[in-house]
């Protein structure tokens, strides 16, 4: 059976039993919505390079502990999740700040001096704050249910949905404008 | 419903994770309420541009570091003994003659210490010593007692 048809789960077995390119499969199946939430995390692309490498070394050397049938997405994003609040920590980005306050350091006004839409979209996702901005890119980037982000940030289901709904006004009300324009055109 | 609870369940249900019942309950609030419109409305601009953003470029060194993890992990575990000595060497500077005759040395003491352990009759057992004593037994001449009974 060729690899692009084979599911994770048996792409993970094949891993196990020393099949490299079960691995590559694997990478190629998941480098791209892992390395945009690194890289929307982290706003640095050699940075998220780097974590989109450590996530697959641990693919690799934990393979076998994956057990939970169609967990490996879930499993992914959450070890992407966590290398990235370490590289936070070891980079002492994350300070404690007021839990309501939505923004990181740049200002919303600062954001939009960009004339490009995705250009202050880009700025703006970064700019927010980390609790915020991951649960919007475990959201969009990695398309997983509430359920899912809870498990992953080892929230309430509740507590996912508030975030993201804060998340969402905290973006479109600073974007308001630019979305009118280009709901308009 | 006010607006706050209105618009948290609109965004749940831009995810298709809101209730039926809430779901109605909020599009009852939004027919007339322009504020959540309008937020409603830009929410899901917002959507479609997050959901059309780019792919950031990965760069090709990280899909050619990635890709080699296998060969590498394998390499690691074959090669473990040449990086130990490797370590040792040049890590601690103990050459390698000073490093095999101290391990050996190591054996031999375990290996001693293990026959030692296991000899049988090493420790102590308890012996028990019959001691067999004969009633003292005077001999009165030559005389046999049927003898000395006719007298």
């Amino acid at each position: 059976m060729a690899l692009d048809t084979r599911t994770d789960d048996q792409l993970i077995a094949d891993l196990c039993a020393g099949n490299p390119e079960a691995f590559g499969e694997l990478y190629r199946r998941y480098r791209n919505p892992l390395f945009s939430f690194c890289m929307r995390m982290v706003g640095d692309q050699s940075h998220a390079g780097d974590l989109l490498h450590d996530v697959f070394l641990k693919l690799y050397r934990s393979a076998a502990t994956i057990r939970e049938p169609g967990a490996l997405r879930t499993w992914l994003f959450r070890v992407a999740r966590n290398e990235v609040l370490m590289s936070a920590r070891q980079n002492r980005e994350v300070a404690a700040q007021d839990p309501d306050l939505v923004w990181e350091s740049e200002t919303p006004e600062t954001l939009l001096e960009s004339a490009e839409l995705r250009d202050v979209l880009q700025r703006a996702l970064v700019s927010l704050k980390a609790e915020y901005r991951e649960v919007l890119l475990l959201r969009e980037e990695g398309g997983l249910s509430y359920s899912e982000i809870a498990i992953i940030t080892g929230d309430s289901k509740s507590s996912v949905k508030s975030r993201l709904f804060k998340a969402r006004r905290a973006l479109a009300t600073l974007l308001a404008p630019r979305l009118g324009e280009r709901s308009s055109q | 419903m006010n607006c706050e609870s209105c618009q948290e369940t609109l965004s749940a249900f831009i995810d298709g994770d809101a209730s039926e019942h809430d779901a109605a309950s909020a599009f009852q609030h939004l027919s007339e309420c322009k504020v959540c419109r309008s937020f409603f409305t830009l929410t899901i601009d917002l959507e479609h541009s997050l959901r059309t953003m780019p792919v950031p470029d990965i760069p090709a060194r990280v899909d050619h570091r990635v890709i080699q993890i296998p060969a590498r992990e394998k390499a690691w575990k074959e090669d473990w003994f040449t990086r130990l000595t490797s370590l040792l060497q040049h890590r601690l500077s103990v050459p390698l003659p000073a490093v095999a005759g101290a391990v050996g040395f190591l054996l031999v003491a375990l290996g001693f210490s293990f026959w030692l352990l296991t000899r049988p009759g090493l420790i102590p057992q308890q012996q028990i010593i019959y001691v067999v004593s004969t009633p003292p037994v005077e001999v009165y001449g030559l005389r046999t007692p049927s003898e000395n009974a006719q007298q």
